[in-house]
């Protein structure tokens, strides 16, 4: 199949076939605004027809919505708000008939989707429904509405983010005056009428209250200076569920689980790894005391508050709260993620006890999250960050306040406030100077190693810092590579130089990680590749040689000559049958042996010569084996069988030959618990964990068995070295013998992944596995899978 | 998640000229699909560096690699099945346009693998796309096949425009003299390199590929 780019023949054709089927419905913002400077002139041609396709007023309408939040100069924001707004208005009296009857119509659906994902911009597009609110309120009223009602869909559905959002943009709007803050508070009151269930269930309320507090900092202010009575009966009423939540204290599921997603786990982590929701209320707190004020965040309302005083405000309607069921998956509690810490100088990004760092990195989480679909739009959106937040907040984006001044007075068409009068914290200077791209790295990595699952595949945050990496390149690469020596440093929580590692303990995470990498690049390219550009001393960690085959039927083995028949026949793709006739000559050499003696000698020769077949290429093994894939099915009847082949084929083939159902799972459990390769369980980790989890992955059928397998193999492997080590009296396990750090390490982590599954036979597990004498370090384990896989924390508070 | 973004996991306008169907069955196909098209390899490239990056995004079914038509080797592109169709969307999403053996790699949704689209459609072997290449590229074959046809017509013309016959023979030359012009003939035909010569700076040796091993080159026919 080809590309012919150069061929003109079928551009006609390939025209139509993009404009009918594959247009996404809302690409004309895509294609309209999105092009920019690096765009390759290639691709102009289409910009147009694409263009001329979607030119309808609606989407026209939509794409200047969107460039709205898109404008990185705040000179031209208030005279772009101004004008949108008038346009819209014009534009709703045409349609407005058809509008208010059809009220989930796509103007108003767009809008919503965009305060959904443009969660950087809502103060933006708060204000814009503020003016057009002055003109034309019913509008406004129709978004309020439809606000509301996708509030409460979002609710039910369990949509946390959502629901965060759409609260952030109620916030905003009463801001912009077409809420009333008494309102908001009502709202407010119905997401912490969790508070006044009659039995308070931890994770839930936590979900619900953390939503509260993320979208505070935004009304605060507002909220202490008109409504300070109802806000402090708030605010109080939060304080006291933190204080009955304190006292519950120990031996409840959310301080297991917190431990258990832990990034950092032994004696001594390089900083408290709280809860960031705890956290979270003391930044509240924090912000309080300082007068609410946040002097970060772009307040473009605040400009027009001589106009929106005239206009009305509307209503919400009331929301429930949807009911505690199976359905809803409650946050997690989330242990703070760090990387720039200790000595280093770090005071180019925020505090942690600080409501700016709150703000900051979540918004960036969000983004990540949401353009997940389109990396590059992703890591655009993270780069105009800074110009939605106050100038100076980040040490990019140089702009002069007077300069904004001036071209205000110059365009705005509304009778504006002066600035002067501004609220007087406008004033402050802010001189921060975050570095915008060291907040990005650390997020991206909090979101790779997030516990117990990344929320997408790995290799989407991979594919993320390489995009970074390209779209700011004079700045990002700089703190990734500080951030891999931070890693590095920190792999087993002991700082060493790096020279040293090479002299470390085989069974040492940091050579373990060193080792590792180097043999992942080497897959990734090859050998001779690698080995050129490292430095010498590595060469003693490296393999020696590029990796070939080990075929044991060399000439010197009896086997030899019936092996070059064997290898013939696979080659020349002979059938089944002749295969077979030759494996049975083998029993021939060896007249004295049993009979399964010889079926181990035949099962062993063609597995090695399938390997050497299979060894030219994946596709190669893969042939060969479905082609004689009865053959290898009728040699691995019988457990042992499954085990030598398991044990020969090692890490390479396993998923696939589970998957073709030559070997079970068992088999390679029985094989990564075996005494020989227990010597090896951290060597082979990354592979025998893979294989492991590949197993699991695959056998729903008998996921019982599987897991039990694995959990009591787990089980009496460790009590044993446990054993061992008490009889030698060595203490403090984890850090002194790497062995034992790597197999408990994987247990935690088998465990944690594979919660929900573990559970629904928790009771046979624990039967099996509980014994008067069991470590605790093994009933942790059964600890963290309980409390991971209970949604419906029975840990409650009794009402406050 | 996000609307107002196009997503990543979108196919290409392109369309394979010999997909036997309508566009909407075309449309079906791809909405399920489960494999992948992947452009613009190296030639050196191997299966296993494919599958090692490939399988980041899901458990991989079957590699296919692109294979010149008449030379059997490996001509820069191949197909990726997978077992589930959203591995295929992720993979748009996170390893298109990414690096592989240090070149920009593409990947495209396909309505499936069929037999026989496995071989470059190039009148010279290859992909079309190295018919008319204008660049050079060291890890395609260096020059695209016309071009460097056209490089070579060149090059020989210019030759032939700077060959100046040898005017003066030198003394002492005299008893080769009788030779002089069959020779001078001789070496202008050796100086150009023919086809023979070409064909096999085109082929120069792949040192990841392991052919010394075995002799079945047609290995990559899938004959379930």
């Amino acid at each position: 199949m080809d590309y012919p780019r150069g061929n003109r023949r079928n551009e006609g054709e390939r025209k139509k076939y993009r404009g009918k089927t594959f247009q996404c419905q809302f690409a004309t913002f895509k294609k309209e605004d999105r092009r920019r400077d690096n765009r390759r002139p290639r691709e102009r041609g289409r910009e147009h027809e694409q263009q001329d396709l979607d030119q309808t007023p609606e989407s026209h309408l939509s794409s200047l919505i969107v460039m709205l939040g898109d404008n990185t100069q705040p000179t031209e924001l208030y005279k772009n708000i101004e004008e949108l707004s008038k346009i819209l208005q014009a534009d709703f009296g045409k349609f407005s008939q058809v509008i208010l009857k059809t009220i989930k119509s796509w103007r108003v659906q767009i809008r919503l989707l965009i305060i959904k994902e443009l969660p950087m911009s809502s103060s933006i597009y708060a204000t814009l429904v503020g003016l057009i609110n002055v003109g034309k309120s019913d509008i406004a009223k129709a978004m309020v509405t439809e606000a509301s009602e996708t509030l409460q869909q979002n609710l039910d559905e369990g949509d946390w983010r959502g629901v965060k959002l759409i609260m952030k943009f109620l916030v905003e709007l009463t801001n912009a005056n077409v809420i009333q803050p008494e309102t908001l508070l009502r709202i407010y009151g119905n997401l912490l009428s969790v508070l006044d269930e009659p039995v308070i269930k931890k994770r839930r309320a936590d979900t619900f209250i953390k939503i509260v507090l993320s979208t505070l900092p935004y009304i605060g202010k507002r909220l202490k200076d008109r409504e300070p009575i109802n806000f402090e009966q708030m605010l109080n009423k939060i304080q006291s569920y933190f204080n009955a939540r304190a006292q519950f204290g120990d031996h409840n599921y959310s301080d297991i689980i917190l431990s258990a997603l832990q990034p950092y786990y032994g004696e001594d982590p390089p900083y408290p790894c709280d809860d960031v929701f705890l956290i979270l209320w003391e930044q509240i707190k924090k912000l309080s005391n300082e007068n609410w004020e946040c002097p970060i965040l772009l307040r473009p309302w605040s400009k027009y508050d001589s106009v929106f005083i005239t206009a009305d405000q509307h209503d919400v309607k009331d929301f429930n709260l949807p009911g505690d069921s199976e359905r809803l998956q409650y946050l997690y509690p989330e242990p703070l993620f760090k990387i720039f810490v200790g000595s280093e100088n770090n005071s180019d990004i925020p505090e942690t006890s600080t409501i700016e760092h709150f703000i900051i990195n979540d918004l960036i989480r969000d983004i990540i999250d949401i353009f997940e679909i389109n990396r590059k739009e992703c890591i655009r959106y993270l780069k105009e960050i800074p110009s939605k937040f106050s100038s100076g907040t980040f040490d990019q984006i140089p702009q002069t306040k007077s300069a904004i001044k001036q071209e205000n007075a110059e365009t705005s068409s509304w009778p504006v406030q002066d600035d002067d009068m501004n609220t007087d914290d406008d004033d402050k200077e802010i001189t921060n100077s975050w570095k915008l791209e060291k907040i990005i790295v650390e997020v991206i990595f909090e979101q790779i190693f997030k516990l117990p699952h990344p929320t997408y595949k790995p290799i989407y945050y991979h594919s993320l810092l390489t995009e970074a990496c390209k779209a700011l390149s004079d700045i990002f690469p700089p703190q990734l590579e500080f951030y891999t020596v931070a890693l590095r440093n920190r792999t087993s929580n002991v700082a060493t130089v790096f020279g040293i590692v090479l002299e470390l303990d085989p069974l040492h995470p940091q050579l373990c990680f060193v080792r590792e990498t180097l043999e992942k690049i080497i897959r990734y390219s090859y050998y001779e590749r690698i080995k050129t550009t490292l430095p010498e001393e590595f060469l003693a960690i490296f393999p020696p040689s590029e990796p070939t085959t080990n075929f044991r039927y060399d000439k010197d083995h009896i086997l030899n000559g019936l092996s070059a028949t064997l290898l013939a026949q696979l080659r020349s793709k002979s059938t089944v049958d002749q295969i077979q006739a030759t494996l049975e000559q083998a029993r021939a050499f060896y007249p004295e042996s049993s009979s399964s003696e010889q079926d181990d000698a035949i099962r062993d020769l063609f597995l090695q010569c399938v390997l050497l077949v299979g060894s030219k290429s994946f596709s190669h093994v893969l042939n060969v084996i479905e082609r004689y894939l009865a053959i290898l099915q009728s040699l691995n009847a019988t457990p042992e069988a499954r085990k030598h082949t398991v044990f020969i084929f090692l890490g390479i083939l396993l998923d696939k030959l589970l998957n073709y159902r030559v070997i079970d799972a068992i088999a390679i459990i029985t094989w990564v618990f075996s005494e020989d390769s227990e010597k090896d369980f951290a060597l082979n980790n990354n592979e025998t964990i893979q294989n492991l989890e590949n197993s699991l992955n695959m056998v729903l059928k008998e996921q019982k068995e599987v897991l039990l397998a694995v959990f009591q193999n787990f089980t009496k492997t460790i009590n044993n070295r446990l054993k061992e080590h008490q009889d030698r009296r060595i203490e403090d396990l984890l850090s002194s013998q790497w062995w034992f750090w790597w197999a408990y390490g994987f247990f935690r982590e088998v465990g944690r992944a594979y919660s929900t599954q573990y559970a629904k036979f928790i009771v046979t597990l624990e039967t099996l596995v509980i014994t008067p004498d069991i470590d605790p370090k093994i009933e942790n384990i059964l600890s963290i899978i309980k409390a991971l896989s209970n949604n419906q924390d029975t840990v409650t508070i009794s009402q406050i | 998640m996000a609307d107002i973004v196009q997503s990543l996991c979108v196919p290409s306008s392109y369309k394979d000229q010999q997909y036997r169907g309508s566009t909407t069955d075309l449309e079906k196909d791809l909405a399920n699909s489960t494999t992948l098209y992947v452009g613009n390899l190296s030639f050196y490239t191997t299966e296993e560096q494919i599958y090692e990056l490939f399988s980041k995004c899901g458990e991989i079914k079957r590699i296919i690699m692109g294979l010149d038509k008449f030379q059997k080797t490996p001509c820069g592109f191949c197909f990726v099945e997978y077992y589930h169709h959203q591995d295929a969307l992720d993979c748009m999403k996170y390893v298109n346009t990414t690096k592989l053996d240090e070149r920009i790699i593409r990947t495209d949704l396909d309505p499936g693998y069929r037999d026989g689209r496995q071989y470059g459609r190039g009148r010279s072997g290859g992909q079309v796309r190295d018919e008319y290449r204008q660049d050079y590229d060291q890890g395609r074959g260096g020059w695209g096949h016309v071009r460097a046809k056209q490089l070579e017509a060149q090059r020989a013309h210019r030759q032939k425009e700077e060959y100046e016959a040898i005017t003066t023979i030198p003394t002492g030359a005299g008893e080769y003299k009788g030779k002089s012009a069959a020779s001078s003939q001789q070496h202008h035909k050796r100086e150009r390199p023919d086809d023979e010569e070409k064909e096999t700076q085109g082929r120069e040796k792949n040192p990841r590929f392991r052919e010394d091993r075995s002799d079945d080159e047609d290995e990559m026919q899938t004959d379930v």
